[in-house]
């Protein structure tokens, strides 16, 4: 083989293997993120400084979580009850206040959500389970942005039907389609 | 992440970003001879074996094995600093670490040293006539077998320390050795030992071979043995890197990891093509470059390591602040309250100040209304108050509910009193 096409083997070779490489990175990149992106908050609400630190209780935010079907993300009308007075220069109160004052809502980024032919029910859950929200959860009180902790979401952030169906096997809770499917 | 404990906050010696960069810079020359070492340690058994075939495989164990000695000292000096870097800004979590693996993480010290004697006894008893040809062998083995496990027990720590919601299922090295990305990170790291070790011979032998023209043969063979390993080595990341990023856990993650993978890809792309043409075609590529291309990706790859450091501990830094703020805060209070005797000091103006006036001022409303408002209401009904207080609840829509406050019953009976024995609002 001449000398040029040696090193036209070579590049190609090289070449390859770089393409190859690469590609694959961006591959295991989609498979690290196979639970969905990691949300992206417009304010650093931190979970720990408001349920640790402040003792409140989870359903003094999401109050719908004990009578309704959805937990409900609080509205910034529920966040100005105390930061129209409290933690007024917290450079992240700040920020919320002005995203307020501008847009009028903040757009939080879901943590977690179902599919739209699952019905679930936050309040049967909490309620008449009697299951705590950190079950689900997990350990939010400890949080600074929550993460999605729990839940075995496989897809983009929805919850996966097998990790249900094992809670309600070990609770003995109604495994029918129906029970859960619309 | 409860596990998480608080910090002690004392100044560091020096800014944090220059500790950051001398953790980084460093850990770049002290993972170099480290790779250097094992490697080196490898050829020097592997090929003193094939020297029964081959006088030049001998020479060049022995010439390797010579370099293993002078590569791993300065691997073990050079490391000093990282390691004082990483304990000094990221303490509580390299701390933490270390305690769960303790036992085998201070046998690093033994290990090594045990290491040192087994090498220097594998190159003292070379030319030996006393010594049975095992009984040397032995030695080199050891050393190479402890010289693959000590930067396990090194790798297990490290990535421990990222995962503070491991900590509380980890009890001992063993079980951190299944923590999340830890074999792959491993099997990733040895094989990039051959992979510079075999850069290193190439560059080692070419420039020990320009002063040795009268041996030229046997150094242009030892230089090309070397491209053949570090091309073989190098290609081979392509399954160990990737399954190395691929059980990344997902908060370790970012964008900059994923750039300056793609970087050091084609960095390493461009020493393989270099190493590859010098090899089949001729020497069309001076050394130098090939050397300064790998480097390049050797100090990615450590300033990858640390973005990977950064994302992984962004969540738990803000947990150990934050507890750390809350401990002082309780630490304070009790100070307050304490005495040799034990009897409880605080009084009820002291409780009040602590824990009432986040969201309570007498005269003015803040968060919550004013004292003046609330005396004036409970004027006549203190247990109305202290019922109050001990069970809050939505009363004034205009206000939010007030969270239960973290004191006991005798503690609300202070404040209580405090507040009715004040004259505003009446």
């Amino acid at each position: 083989m001449s000398q040029s096409k040696i090193r036209l083997v070579i590049t190609m070779a090289t070449v390859s293997w770089i393409v190859v490489v690469i590609a694959l990175t961006f591959f295991a990149r989609m498979v690290i993120h196979r639970f969905g992106p990691l949300p992206e908050q417009p304010i650093q609400f931190s979970h720990t400084v408001h349920v640790n630190n402040l003792n409140l209780e989870c359903s003094y935010c999401h109050p719908y979580a004990e009578i309704s079907t959805v937990a409900t993300i609080p509205t910034g009308e529920l966040c100005l009850e105390c930061h129209e007075g409290a933690g007024i220069d917290h450079p992240e109160v700040e920020k919320m206040l002005a995203i307020l004052e501008e847009q009028g809502e903040i757009q939080w980024d879901r943590v977690y959500q179902v599919k739209d032919h699952v019905y679930f029910s936050h309040r049967v859950h909490t309620v008449i389970g009697q299951i705590k929200c950190q079950e689900c959860h997990g350990p939010v009180q400890n949080m600074t942005v929550a993460i999605r902790s729990a839940g075995g979401s496989s897809d983009r952030g929805f919850l996966e039907m097998g990790w249900c169906v094992s809670c309600h096997k070990r609770r003995g809770a109604p495994r029918e389609c129906i029970t859960c499917h619309k | 992440m409860d596990i998480i404990p608080i910090t002690i906050p004392l100044e560091l010696p020096a800014a944090i970003w220059f500790l950051k960069f001398a953790l980084i810079a460093f850990f770049v020359v002290h993972i170099l001879f480290i790779n250097f070492m094992i490697g080196g340690t490898f050829w020097t058994v592997f090929f003193r074996m094939l020297g029964k075939e081959d006088p030049f495989y001998s020479r060049l164990a022995r010439e390797m094995g010579n370099t293993v000695t002078v590569n791993k000292s300065l691997a073990v000096v050079i490391g000093v600093a990282p390691l004082l870097a990483i304990s000094l800004v990221y303490t509580s979590f390299f701390y933490s670490a270390n305690n769960i693996t303790a036992p085998l993480w201070l046998s690093i010290i033994w290990l090594v040293a045990l290491a040192f004697v087994a090498l220097y006894i594998y190159k003292y008893s070379w030319d030996s006539p006393n010594y049975s040809r095992r009984f040397k062998y032995f030695w080199g083995v050891l050393a190479f077998a402890i010289f693959c496990f000590v930067p396990l027990i090194f790798l297990s720590n490290i990535n421990l320390m990222l995962y503070p919601d491991q900590w509380k299922n980890v009890y001992n090295f063993w079980q951190a050795l299944w923590v999340p990305n830890v074999i792959p990170r491993y099997l990733h790291f040895m094989n990039a030992s051959f992979a510079l070790t075999g850069f290193f011979a190439y560059g080692y032998f070419h420039f020990k071979g320009k002063n040795n023209k009268a041996d030229a043969e046997y150094y242009n063979r030892a230089q090309r043995l070397g491209i053949k390993w570090a091309l073989v080595a190098t290609a081979l990341q392509l399954v160990f890197g990737v399954i190395n990023y691929g059980t990344l856990p997902v908060v370790a993650d970012s964008l900059s990891v994923l750039t300056l993978i793609v970087i050091a890809v084609i960095f390493a792309g461009v020493a393989v093509f270099m190493l590859a043409n010098n090899l089949f075609v001729k020497d069309t590529f001076r050394p130098e470059w090939v050397l300064v291309a790998i480097l390049v990706v050797v100090s990615l790859m450590a300033t990858l390591r640390h973005e990977i450091r950064e994302n992984a501990l962004r969540e738990p830094k803000k947990i150990l602040a934050n507890k750390t703020e809350l401990y002082r805060s309780r630490l304070a209070t009790f100070l307050k309250t304490y005495s040799p005797t034990g009897e409880i000091q605080l009084t009820g103006e002291a409780i009040f100040q602590d824990v009432c006036t986040a969201c309570h001022a007498i005269d003015r409303k803040i968060v919550g209304p004013s004292m003046e408002f609330a005396i004036k209401k409970y004027s006549d009904d203190r247990n109305g108050m202290i019922e109050f207080i001990s069970n809050p609840r939505k009363i004034d829509p205009a206000f939010p509910v007030m969270p239960k406050p973290p004191i006991s019953g005798k503690e609300v009976e202070l404040v209580v009193d405090y507040l009715l024995s004040l004259e505003v609002g009446r």
